[in-house]
């Protein structure tokens, strides 16, 4: 069985935004179930943290929200991208994937380093 | 850029708190809903689906808490909650948040007035352009015999060599101060004024804000006629008009110069904030032409400023300036340099900051008194304390909480404290000596607040660490226990604090107790007359209508001819200065010894006296004879020395017909009486070597009115004003004081400095005697259960008030032993202040520590009369 992790901090911030990105304007509970989604159920996440995240998002000006109404007639807080919060994505998936690569070499030459050690 | 945004935002989330909560509210509850209509989709039954949501969501509660975190400062929002609990607090007791804004509004307030004299006569920069290079040179002799010499200036041929030859300064400039009468139609008046060599300005670094300054040529005689006038006398002769440029004004010089009444041409209106010589209120400046007479070089009488050169040290700038004075002829002087400020205020700056050092303990001793205070009513909320820890409040945060309430205490204090500074200026203005510089830069000014405001910080920090420090430690279980009393009635701290308090109030009142001996032996310092019934004035001539020394000498003649036969006068006289009233006349001569070669020289004050100078004040000459009306200009001139003089020149040889030579009159004079040593610089001041001789056969157009009366000595300074005018209907009399009044003045500073000591002082005996009633009396409180038990032993009244007064005397004795201790190092900052005792005054030493022993056994006392009647029924049935 596979253990679900706790999403990690700061990474948070980026799925958000990531998911506002593929997804266009959505309201606090979408951007939970959709990350859960996303993960494959090997993330916990707890949709109360959804809330703050959004609202520091919101004052860092990455992402805007309006009030809208639902299907059912209820008023919907819908979060959507602002320009600065796409342009924080490709800066920060960029160095996601940088840090990635970089460990993954650390990782794996690690081992060669050991093999050749024993030799 | 967005560190900033975001704190905009978050400061804004402070703010509609109310809404904002109402639009989470809505926004969690409808995001709840569209997950309970996911969950029903997904075959869940109603309940559990709102269930499910609820846990997945994590709980509401928190993820507001979460939420209001983000959205708001939460360090902010949780000081405005101690905030308002503090205010809280001290709403609810209002006597003792009224007895602490009280005293430490009178210690911020002490501080607050104190700092800004020592601001506005100390710290504050000279009103000139960057007055830290800007110097004065003086030129003196070292050795035996010269340290009374006045530093008044550099001679007239050094200042040519130093203007032409120096490397060390921009610029320098000679001046030379006098006052003028500006006639203007019919009205004259006289003003101060200022000649001065035309650099000045520019030396200054400060520029006439119409018209301006001096050209280099408007110093040679002809061109000089040119006037540079005080936005003060350009408001009142011109009414502020820019046409006054060019004007013509007529002045009357009086002193010290021989030119005529002339026209002078206006060229210049200098701003209001400009003022030079600095506290003088000059308002006319003019081109001064520096004798080139090599002669000169003796006479070291020309004031002289310069600007360094940035960069150039005064060190460098003495040693250069030395040299050339070296290469002077015939004589070499020593040069000193001294920063322009420190001139001005370096006699006062120790007794400044001594005073502000003297307040500083009083605001020490009002916090250490709330402090103490405020510890005991921690002692009494630690049930709240232990409460608030058990509700799950951080000990920091709880120590914080009364931080604040100490911050907010001293915040209100210190506007209480700015309200008293106000008023305790005014009251210190009012009685602030002359000699006291630069006190029209006295006020509440931005800086002096915000050293209030430091202080009240400093204050809060101070007052509040202790109690805070207390609070953080509570004892969950002890302070919890039912019934348990809170405290045995040992406070270490208090007792400590209550010590320490004694500690700084002993040094004060011993500073304060040498000062007031200092006054009364300045008192009773034997003047060799009767200083009551003696009026004093001025007169100074104009220059223009009494130009030689014979009308000068008939006017006066004639003036102490009708002052002596006014009825009511006993004996009129006059001379150049007067006991107490200094001199700045001062002649030098070398004193050879028997071998002819010269041994010292000697520097003595010179007057010039009417006959009856001595008899008018109620002396006699010790040997020889007085002046008498035979002793005129065609007569040999004749000289009487003091005693003082005599112990130097003859030691026990007689003085009389010795010849003096001095700088003054043409030839040497000869002496014929000898006079008692008189108080001329001051009534500390011991007595120099003087020489006087007959006004009659060394006149001026200046002379300082003696005048014995029988009765009220100011009663006839009408009539004696009507005789001046009598005779010259142009002429008044200036500085009409009585002798009282004179001596009164020259003791005003240390007067001043007494006051003040004293008034700190006994503040900070009352506040220590508060200090030691407050741990007596919370002791005994805290103790009743105790003290019913060991009555209801059999404990006798004295045994009880013994056990008491204990507790009070214990501090207030360790704090006496501590502070003598202190005092004796601290006190030698008022050496300086003393007069005719030392800085370890026996008397003084010990009458402290027996007012400060009677200050505590009162304080002690009720609180020990209190236990003594403690009725042990009560007592225990309290229980």
């Amino acid at each position: 069985m596979v253990e679900k992790k706790d999403v990690r901090q700061g990474t948070l911030a980026l799925m958000i935004l990531k998911t506002l990105e593929t997804m266009g304007p959505l309201h606090a509970y979408g951007v939970a179930r959709r990350i859960e989604q996303i993960s494959d159920g090997l993330l916990e996440v707890q949709y109360g943290t959804i809330y703050p995240a959004l609202l520091k998002l919101e004052q860092e000006g990455y992402a805007a929200s309006e009030w809208t109404s639902s299907e059912n007639n209820r008023r919907v807080r819908n979060y959507k991208l602002t320009r600065a919060g796409r342009k924080r994505i490709h800066q920060e998936a960029g160095e996601w994937q940088k840090t990635a690569a970089i460990l993954e070499r650390f990782l794996s030459l690690g081992k060669q380093g050991i093999t050749r050690s024993t030799t | 850029m967005r560190g900033l945004r975001i704190l905009v935002y978050r400061l804004g989330g402070l703010f509609q708190r109310s809404r904002r909560d109402h639009e989470l509210d809505e926004e969690i509850e409808s995001n709840l809903q569209l997950q309970i209509s996911d969950n029903i989709a997904a075959g869940m039954s109603a309940d559990d689906a709102r269930r499910q949501a609820l846990i997945k969501l994590g709980g509401i509660d928190q993820t507001k808490e979460a939420y209001r975190e983000q959205r708001g400062l939460p360090l902010l929002d949780s000081l405005s909650q101690d905030l308002s609990y503090a205010a809280r607090v001290l709403r609810k007791s209002p006597g003792y948040t009224s007895v602490a804004v009280l005293t430490l509004a009178l210690g911020i307030g002490a501080n607050a007035a104190i700092f800004s004299i020592v601001y506005g006569v100390l710290l504050q920069p000279l009103p000139y352009k960057d007055p830290g290079r800007l110097v004065v040179v003086n030129e003196t002799k070292k050795g035996p015999g010269w340290s009374g010499f006045a530093m008044l200036g550099v001679s007239p041929p050094d200042f040519h060599a130093f203007r032409e030859r120096n490397r060390s300064f921009e610029k320098v400039a000679a001046y030379s101060p006098g006052s003028m009468v500006v006639r203007i139609g019919q009205q004259s008046e006289r003003v101060d004024s200022l000649q001065a060599t035309h650099e000045l300005f520019s030396v200054l670094g400060r520029e006439p804000m119409l018209g301006r300054s001096f050209r280099a040529d408007e110093e040679i005689a002809g061109n000089n006629h040119v006037v540079v006038i005080s936005w003060r006398l350009w408001q009142k002769e011109f009414a502020g008009n820019g046409s006054a440029l060019g004007r013509t004004l007529t002045l009357d010089r009086q002193m010290p110069s021989t030119v005529d009444t002339e026209k002078y041409v206006v060229i210049g209106i200098m701003p209001p904030s400009f003022d030079f010589p600095v506290d003088s209120e000059t308002d006319l400046w003019m081109p001064l032409t520096v004798s080139s007479d090599p002669n000169l070089q003796g006479a070291t009488y020309l004031p002289m400023i310069g600007r360094l050169k940035p960069g150039v040290s005064t060190a460098q700038a003495e040693a250069n300036l030395q040299s050339i004075a070296n290469g002077q002829k015939p004589y070499q002087w020593m040069i000193v340099l001294d920063q322009l400020a420190d001139n001005v205020v370096s006699k006062v700056r120790p007794s400044l900051w001594m005073l502000f050092g003297a307040v500083v303990f009083v605001l020490l001793i009002a916090a250490a008194n709330m402090a103490s205070l405020a510890l005991s009513r921690v002692s009494a909320r630690q049930k709240e304390a232990a409460v608030r820890l058990a509700l799950g409040a951080g000990r920091w945060r709880l120590a914080r909480a009364l931080l604040i309430e100490s911050m907010l205490l001293a915040t209100l204090a210190s506007t209480v404290g700015l309200l008293i500074a106000r008023l305790g200026m005014t009251a210190m203005l009012s009685i602030a000596p002359s000699t006291l510089p630069r006190l029209a830069n006295v006020h509440l000014s931005l800086p002096v607040l915000v050293f209030t405001f430091l202080a009240a910080v400093v204050t809060g920090l101070l007052l509040g660490a202790a109690p805070a420090w207390r609070a953080g430690r509570t004892d969950l279980q002890q302070a919890m226990k039912e019934g348990s009393p809170t405290l045995t009635g040992r406070q270490p701290l208090q007792t400590a604090m209550v010590g320490f308090e004694v500690v700084l109030a002993v040094v004060l009142l011993v500073g304060a107790g040498l000062m007031i001996r200092t006054m009364a032996k300045l008192r009773s310092v034997d003047l060799g007359f009767d200083p009551h019934h003696i009026l004093t004035a001025e007169i100074l001539l104009p220059q223009g209508s009494y130009s030689t020394g014979t009308q000068q000498l008939e006017f006066f003649d004639e003036l102490l001819d009708r002052i002596c036969k006014l009825p009511g006068v006993v004996a009129a006289s006059g001379g150049t200065k007067f006991p107490m009233s200094r001199g700045r006349m001062e002649f030098s001569l070398v004193h050879y010894g028997d071998d002819g070669k010269a041994r010292q020289t000697l520097v003595g004050g010179f007057s010039s006296i009417t006959p009856n100078y001595f008899r008018g004040l109620g002396l006699h000459v010790k040997s020889g004879r007085d002046f008498t009306d035979a002793d005129n200009a065609d007569a040999t001139p004749v000289g009487i020395v003091n005693e003082a003089l005599v112990r130097i020149m003859w030691q026990d040889r007689n003085p009389m017909g010795q010849k003096l030579p001095n700088g003054f009159t043409k030839q040497a004079v000869t002496i014929v009486g000898v006079a008692p040593d008189m108080h001329f610089d001051g009534i500390d001041k011991g007595a120099r070597p003087e020489l006087f001789v007959p006004f009659a056969q060394k006149p001026w157009g200046f002379m300082r009115l003696i005048v014995r009366t029988e009765r009220d000595p100011l009663a006839l300074a009408p009539s004696i004003g009507a005789q001046v005018r009598a005779i010259d209907d142009a002429q008044t009399l200036d500085k009409v004081r009585t002798f009282d009044e004179v001596l009164h003045d020259s003791t005003a500073d240390r007067r001043f400095y007494m006051l003040l000591l004293s008034i700190f002082a006994a503040l900070s005996l009352v506040l220590a005697a508060i200090g030691v009633f407050g741990v007596v009396s919370y002791a005994v409180t805290q103790r009743t259960h105790e003290i019913g038990v060991r009555r209801a032993f059999g404990a006798s009244d004295a045994q009880i008030m013994t056990m008491v007064l204990r507790k009070g005397l214990l501090p207030a004795v360790l704090g006496l032993i501590v502070g003598s201790v202190g005092a004796l190092a601290l006190t030698r900052v008022l050496r300086n202040l003393l007069f005719g005792i030392s800085s370890t005054d026996p008397l003084t030493f010990a009458a402290v520590p027996a007012a400060l022993i009677i200050a505590a056994l009162a304080a002690c006392w009720f609180p020990a009369r209190r236990a003594a009647h403690v009725d042990p029924m009560a007592a225990l049935r309290y229980e």
